[in-house]
């Protein structure tokens, strides 16, 4: 076995999280964040010129049933329109077999950040502002559902 | 993996500690060196006795993947193993021999002398963890692309991404020592990357003990950068 001195260990560390976005219209620019299913990238859209990010799963499709929660999450926030929702443009597959989808990226800051020095009436004011596009999101899905 | 080291079935059992002691012996020598400060020929005992212990099941029948991962549950094993050990002074050797894997000891002193030893114990274990699943899945993923004839990506790959960096060559000197276009070497090096990534999920899932554990691994090991 060979051995893989610290600085080759970093390299293909940082190249197996980088999405292989090759044959597709995306260039992934920076790492946003991840959730339970997959991570978030900023990526430009190179036939649009303009930026967007992608929700890519972590694990290939075939090794679990992730890749339809994905599409369903993503066939349901199309379906809506809300100032609360970014807007779904594509969906796809990378070259390593991933499902990914595209969506508006929108610039700003986390909930905690905004809440910040907000009082307890303004904080349930913004939660029901928030709570809006869920219960539309929810109703979709049970609609997509059933 | 796991399931299939915990079987009643001796051949089915021994294949999979064998396995399992092709992915963990190296992080589990360097782990005692450091740890415990085993000297060499001691740690080499140890290592020996900690995975036939597995192919006992005295360990392994245990682990449950619901409470932790694997590699945590290991080094729980380590020091637990360690501690009895220094109370039963009068321990015997094992049969090592039953497991037919080869430890390269003089290679992993080798190794060892050249780490760092600033960090924790429990911080190299885990760095060395990810090592050898990254060299495994190299192996991997040479032994895939000679069975499907891309010896030439795997090639590119050893010669740009395994390189030390002074010794990294530009695309355009890749494209002359292979005679291929600048643009092939690219699309070459993008299949191989895709094919690491493969081979990396194919080991990892090997080396834990649950579905859900390689999800989590997965996404701590692939889905997030450290920046």
């Amino acid at each position: 076995m060979k051995f893989l001195p610290d600085q080759v260990v970093a390299r293909l560390q940082n190249q197996i999280q980088t999405p292989d976005l090759s044959g597709t219209r995306y260039r992934a620019l920076q790492y946003l964040g991840s959730g339970g299913m997959g991570t978030v990238w900023l990526a430009e859209d190179e036939v649009l010129h303009r930026t967007v990010a992608l929700k890519i799963l972590t694990t290939e499709s075939s090794s679990t049933d992730l890749a339809a929660r994905l599409m369903q999450e993503a066939t349901i926030l199309a379906r809506l329109e809300h100032p609360g929702i970014a807007p779904i443009h594509d969906v796809g597959r990378l070259p390593d077999g991933r499902t990914f989808y595209c969506m508006k990226y929108v610039e700003g800051r986390t909930l905690d950040q905004h809440i910040m020095g907000m009082g307890l009436r303004q904080r349930l004011q913004l939660l029901q502002r928030i709570a809006e596009p869920w219960r539309l999101r929810t109703r979709a899905a049970l609609f997509i559902v059933t | 993996m796991i399931a299939a080291a915990q079987s009643h079935d001796p051949q089915q059992r021994v294949q999979a500690i064998e396995a399992i002691t092709a992915a963990y012996w190296r992080p589990v020598y360097k782990y005692v060196r450091m740890r415990w400060r085993l000297e060499r020929e001691d740690a080499e005992d140890f290592t020996q006795d900690f995975f036939f212990r597995f192919l006992e099941k005295e360990l392994l029948g245990s682990y449950d993947p619901e409470k932790g991962r694997l590699r945590t549950f290991l080094r729980t094993c380590i020091d637990r193993l360690f501690m009895n050990q220094l109370r039963d002074a009068g321990r015997q050797k094992r049969g090592s021999s039953a497991l037919h894997v080869s430890l390269d000891f003089d290679e992993a002193e080798h190794e060892l002398a050249a780490a760092s030893h600033v960090e924790s114990p429990e911080s190299y274990f885990e760095k060395e963890w990810v090592r050898t699943l990254f060299a495994l899945a190299v192996e991997r993923m040479k032994a895939h692309c000679s069975a499907a004839g891309k010896m030439t990506q795997f090639a590119l790959f050893e010669r740009y991404d395994l390189a030390d960096a002074e010794d990294r060559p530009s695309y355009g000197e890749l494209a002359v020592a292979f005679q291929l276009a600048v643009t092939d070497v690219t699309n070459y090096l993008a299949f191989a990357r895709r094919e690491f990534r493969r081979a990396v999920l194919e080991q990892l899932r090997e080396m834990t003990g649950s579905e859900d554990e390689f999800r989590r691994e997965a996404q701590a090991l692939l889905g997030v950068v450290s920046k």
